[in-house]
C-alpha cells in the first residue's frame, strides 16, 4: 500500500510540471489527462479511428477502462452501421505522456478483455494488462452532476478530455475542452464543451475533477431545447453507468480509486504542517501543489484529531509569500475572489486585510524608492 | 523516600492497618481496603469516551500525559489549550458484618452466616486536566500540563464481622474474633505538573518524553470502637453476667457503639510529599489508516507516615502497639512508621485504525499496570501483626487492562463538526489480598472483582477553533463524568 501511495504521488508531482493546454493551465488538466487514455482502432477496411476512455482503477496486473462501445464496434447494435468485431485488426491503448507503455492487441495476440454493458447501452469495459502504476485513476462524483453550482445559480463548469484526432483521423494528443453543463436528465448530460468524435468514450469531469459522465455523442441544440444549430456534447451520467458495470469490476476497484480531492487534501495537510512550524518555503511549495490538484477553495479538510479546517491553499500560499517578504505575489494570490469569499466570515479575513494593508504599504515604499525624484533626473 | 507503600495497596494497607490495629483480639478493619482508587485513565473527555484507548491516536494535547510522542500531531493543526473538569462517584465496598471461617454462634449480632458487604458512596469533582500544547519551529512540540492522577474521598462505618469458631473466652475449635466496628475517612489527592516534548523522526515515527513533578496530599483516620474486656462488669469473675454484657452495644457480640469512650484505637496516615516521575512514548503512523503507539509512565514514590495509638478502651491508652516504628527494612516488632507509597508504573501499546478521511476511528490499547508495586514496601500497621508480619502474605496482581474505543464523525459543516464516541475497557481486580494463615486478616483483605467499564461521549468542534467534549465512564464501582474544552490556535 505504501509503495502504491508513493508510486502515485511521485508521478503526480512530476505531472505538476507538465504544461497544460488552454484555459486549464493552472488547474487539474494534467491530472485529468493522466486518467484518460486514447484508443485507436484499425480495421481490415484500412481505416483507423480514435476514441477515448477513462481509467477507473487498476490492481496488481490489470487496468479497468471505461469507454463507449461504438469506439470499437461502431454504431450501437441494431443500427445499420455496426461494425463486425472480426474486422478489427489492431487496438492500441495509449497513456498520457507515456505514463505507461502502450497496450496493443492484434488478431494474433488478444490481450484486452471486453465486457459489453447490455445490448442497448453504449458502454464497454476494457481490462488491459498493465504493470505500471498509474498516477491517477478516476474519482467518482459523489453528488449529482452540477448540484453544487446550480444551487448558487449559473451553469456548472465541466471539462471533457479526449483524443485530439488532428488531421486524417489519427489521434495525436490529448485535448482539453471546458464547457458548461447545459441540461441533464436521467439518461444524459448535455454540455457545451466542444468535443469531437475523438472524445467518444472519454470522460466528462466536474469542476473539482470528479468524473460525472462518459461522452458518447454530439447533438444539435434544437433537440434539447437549447440554442438551435449549436452542437452540444452528450454524456452518460456516471451513476447509472457504474451501477451497470460494477459487477465486472474487482471488489476493491471503486474503493481504490485515487481521488484527486484526497490527494489534494493530503498535500494540504502537509502544507499546513509547514505553516504550523513556519517553514514558509515548504508551505509555498506544498500549497502550490494543492492548488494544482484542486484549485477550488472551500470544503472541510481533516487535519488531525478533531481538527478540521477550510481548504484555503490560495490564502495560505499568499501567507507563505507574505512571510517571505514577497508582497507582490502575496497580493496576487489574495486577490483571487474565492479566497476572500471563503474566509469572509471568520477571523482570518481580518488578518488578511491587515496583511494586505501592510503589503500595499510595503509596495508603495518600494515604488517610491524605485521612482527617481525630479532632482535625481536632473 | 524510603519505605513507601504502594499507592492503592499502601492506602489500603495503611487504612486497613489503622483500622485493623487492635490489641488482644487484634481486630482490624479492612473495610477501606477496596476504597482507594487511582485514576490511571487517560485525561480528556474524548479519551474517556473512547474507553481510554488513546495510545496510538494521541492526537491532542492530552498526549503530553498519555503518549508524549503524539504531541507531534499538533504540528499539523497548531497549538492548543485544553481544560477538563471531572466528577467521580465512587462506590466503596467493605466488609460490613457477618461471620467467616465458621458458622455464627447465634449470640447477640453473631447470627449471620458468611460476610455481608457494606457500601458507601462518595463524590469528588475538580479540574482534572489543564494543558498547553505549543508547536515550535523545526517541528518540535512541547506541552505543559497539570493532571490529577488521583482524587479520592471515602468514608465508611463498618459493624465488624466475626471469624472463627468458639466462644469469646477463647474456648473452641478455632479462636473466635470480632473485627472491631470502625469509622474511617480518607482523603487522597495526587497532582502532577508535567512538561513533555516530542519530535517527528523520518518515516512518520515520532518520539516523545516528559517529566512530571508530583504532589501528594493524603490524610486518613480510622477509629475502632470496642470493649474487649472478658470481665466486663469488673467483678473479678468471667461469668454469665459478663456474657450478658458482651451482647450490649460495644460488646463482643453487641452492635457497634461508636462513642468516644468506647474508642479502642486510632490509626492515621499522612502524606504531604512531592516526587518526580517520567514518561516516554513512541508513535508510528504506518499510513493514513493505521498507527501504532506505545508508552511508559514511571509512577512516583511518596513518603507517608502512619501511626497507631490506643484509645481509652485500648491496652495502653495513648501508646502505640509497639514502641518501634516500621520501615521498609524493618517489618517485624514494629507498628506504623514511615512507608513509601509507590504509584504503580504503567506501560502499554495500542493500535488505531482510521477510516473515511478521519471520520471513523477504532482504537485498541493494552495497558499493564504494575499494581504489585503497591505491596512492595508494605509496612505493618496492625497490632496483631507486630510480631508476625510477613510482607509476602499480602499481594496484589499487576493488571492487564484492555481498552477499546470508537469514534465517528456524525456531520461536518463549516461551523460545526459533531462526533459520537463509544468505548469499553476491562479493569482487572487490583485490591490487596491477604493470603496468609490469619483468618481475620483474610476476612479483611479479600480479593476484589474484575470490572468492565462502559463509556460514551459526544464532541463538537465549533467554528474550527473550539472543541467541546462530554463523556461518561461507568462501572459498578466508579462513575466518571467529564467535560472538556479545547481551544485551537
Amino acid at each position: 500500500m505504501i509503495r502504491r501511495i508513493g508510486a502515485l504521488l511521485l508521478p503526480l508531482i512530476a505531472l505538476s510540471s507538465i504544461p497544460a493546454a488552454g484555459a486549464g493551465e493552472d488547474d487539474l488538466t494534467p491530472l485529468l489527462k493522466a486518467q484518460t487514455v486514447m484508443i485507436s482502432v484499425s480495421r481490415e477496411s484500412g481505416g483507423t479511428e480514435a476514441g477515448s476512455g477513462i481509467v477507473l482503477c487498476q490492481d496488481e496486473s490489470q487496468a479497468y477502462i471505461l469507454t463507449a462501445r461504438h469506439v470499437l464496434y461502431g454504431k450501437p447494435q441494431g443500427t445499420a452501421h455496426e461494425a463486425d468485431a472480426s474486422e478489427i485488426t489492431r487496438i492500441a491503448v495509449s497513456f498520457f505522456t507515456n505514463l505507461a507503455p502502450q497496450v496493443v492487441e492484434n488478431k494474433e495476440e488478444r490481450v484486452i478483455t471486453k465486457q459489453r454493458a447490455g445490448k442497448d447501452r453504449d458502454l464497454l469495459l476494457l481490462s488491459i494488462p498493465l504493470q505500471s502504476v498509474l498516477p491517477a485513476t478516476a474519482v467518482l462524483s459523489t453528488a449529482p452532476a452540477g448540484s453544487g453550482r446550480e444551487a448558487q445559480g449559473g451553469e456548472p463548469t465541466v471539462y471533457a478530455i479526449g483524443s485530439d484526432q488532428g488531421q486524417g483521423r489519427v489521434a495525436t494528443s490529448w485535448a482539453f475542452a471546458p464547457g458548461k453543463l447545459i441540461r441533464q436528465d436521467p439518461e444524459f448530460l448535455y454540455h457545451s464543451a466542444p468535443i469531437t468524435p475523438g472524445f467518444s468514450g472519454g470522460p466528462l469531469f466536474d469542476e473539482s475533477g470528479a468524473l460525472i459522465g462518459i461522452n458518447v455523442s454530439i447533438t444539435n441544440g434544437i433537440e434539447i431545447g437549447a440554442e438551435p444549430g449549436v452542437q452540444y456534447g452528450q454524456a452518460l451520467p456516471i451513476g447509472p453507468v457504474i451501477e451497470t458495470i460494477n459487477k465486472w469490476l474487482p471488489g476493491n476497484c471503486l474503493r481504490n480509486v485515487a481521488p484527486v480531492r484526497e490527494i489534494a487534501y493530503e498535500t494540504y495537510r502537509r502544507a499546513m504542517r509547514a505553516v504550523s512550524i513556519k517553514d514558509w518555503p515548504e508551505a509555498e511549495r506544498l500549497m502550490g501543489q494543492s492548488l494544482q490538484y484542486l484549485p477550488q477553495e472551500g470544503g472541510s479538510v481533516h487535519l488531525q484529531g478533531m481538527r478540521y479546517t477550510t481548504y484555503l491553499p490560495r490564502y495560505h500560499l499568499g501567507l507563505a509569500f507574505y512571510k517571505q517578504n514577497r508582497c507582490g505575489e502575496a497580493l496576487r494570490e489574495w486577490g483571487r475572489s474565492e479566497t476572500q469569499r471563503a474566509i469572509q466570515d471568520d477571523k482570518r479575513y481580518d488578518k488578511l486585510r491587515k496583511f494586505k494593508k501592510r503589503c500595499v504599504a510595503t509596495l508603495r515604499r518600494e515604488i517610491q524608492k524605485a521612482v527617481p525624484t525630479a532632482g535625481e533626473v536632473r | 523516600m524510603q519505605g513507601k507503600m504502594h499507592g492503592k495497596q499502601m492506602a489500603f494497607w495503611l487504612l486497613g492497618c489503622c483500622l485493623a490495629a487492635g490489641s488482644l483480639g487484634a481486630q482490624t478493619n479492612d473495610d477501606i481496603n477496596s476504597g482507594l482508587q487511582f485514576n490511571f485513565s487517560t485525561p480528556g473527555a474524548r479519551s474517556l469516551a473512547m474507553g481510554g484507548a488513546f495510545l496510538a491516536l494521541a492526537d491532542d494535547a492530552t498526549a503530553a500525559y498519555t503518549n508524549p510522542a503524539g504531541l507531534t500531531n499538533l504540528t499539523v493543526g497548531g497549538s492548543e489549550v485544553s481544560l477538563e473538569l471531572r466528577q467521580w462517584r465512587y462506590s466503596n465496598v467493605f466488609t460490613q458484618r457477618g461471620h467467616s471461617f465458621g458458622g455464627p454462634s447465634g449470640v447477640g449480632v453473631d447470627t449471620i452466616s458468611g460476610i455481608q458487604q457494606g457500601e458507601s458512596k462518595s463524590e469528588v469533582s475538580g479540574l482534572s486536566f489543564l494543558s498547553l500544547g505549543y508547536v515550535l519551529p523545526k517541528g518540535f512540540t512541547i506541552a505543559l500540563y497539570r493532571h490529577e492522577l488521583a482524587n479520592f474521598e471515602a468514608g465508611i462505618e463498618s459493624e465488624g464481622a466475626l471469624t472463627g469458631v468458639g466462644d469469646r473466652r477463647g474456648n473452641g475449635e478455632r479462636r473466635l474474633f470480632r473485627i472491631f466496628p470502625a469509622r474511617s475517612t480518607l482523603d487522597l489527592q495526587v497532582v502532577n505538573y508535567g512538561f513533555s516534548g516530542a519530535y517527528e523522526l523520518a518515516n512518520r515515527i515520532s518520539i516523545g518524553a516528559g517529566v512530571s513533578y508530583y504532589q501528594l496530599d493524603l490524610a486518613s483516620r480510622t477509629e475502632r470502637f470496642f470493649r474487649a474486656e472478658q470481665d466486663a462488669d469488673h467483678d473479678g469473675d468471667v461469668d454469665a453476667d459478663d456474657d450478658r454484657l458482651s451482647r450490649q452495644p460495644g460488646g463482643f457480640f453487641g452492635p457497634p457503639d461508636l462513642l468516644g469512650d468506647n474508642l479502642n484505637n486510632v490509626q492515621t496516615q499522612e502524606g504531604d510529599d512531592d516526587a518526580w516521575g517520567v514518561n516516554a512514548g513512541v508513535l508510528w503512523k504506518i499510513n493514513a489508516g493505521w498507527s501504532v503507539g506505545a508508552a511508559y509512565r514511571h509512577g512516583p514514590d511518596f513518603d507517608i507516615k502512619a501511626r497507631y495509638v490506643y484509645g481509652p478502651r485500648g491496652e495502653n491508652p495513648g501508646q502505640p502497639a509497639s514502641p518501634n516504628l516500621c520501615t521498609p527494612l524493618q517489618t517485624r516488632n514494629c507498628v506504623g512508621g514511615q512507608g513509601i507509597l509507590h504509584i504503580p508504573d504503567v506501560y502499554g501499546a495500542g493500535v488505531a485504525w482510521t477510516m473515511s478521511e478521519g471520520k471513523t476511528k477504532i482504537t485498541l490499547d493494552y495497558d499493564r499496570v504494575q499494581y504489585s508495586q503497591l505491596v512492595k514496601d508494605l509496612i505493618n500497621i496492625l497490632a496483631r501483626e507486630v510480631n508476625d508480619f510477613e510482607r509476602s502474605d499480602y499481594k496484589v496482581d499487576d493488571a492487564n487492562e484492555i481498552h477499546l474505543g470508537f469514534e465517528n464523525i456524525l456531520g461536518i459543516g463549516s461551523q460545526l463538526v459533531a462526533t459520537l464516541r463509544l468505548g469499553a475497557w476491562y479493569d482487572p481486580a487490583h485490591t490487596v489480598e491477604y493470603t496468609g494463615p490469619d483468618e481475620p486478616l483474610r476476612t479483611r483483605f479479600r480479593p476484589g472483582e474484575d470490572e468492565i467499564h462502559g463509556a460514551a461521549g459526544v464532541g463538537l468542534v465549533i467554528r474550527e477553533n473550539l472543541q467541546v467534549d462530554a463523556a461518561v465512564d461507568i462501572s459498578s464501582r466508579i462513575k466518571t463524568a467529564s467535560l472538556s474544552f479545547v481551544k485551537f490556535f
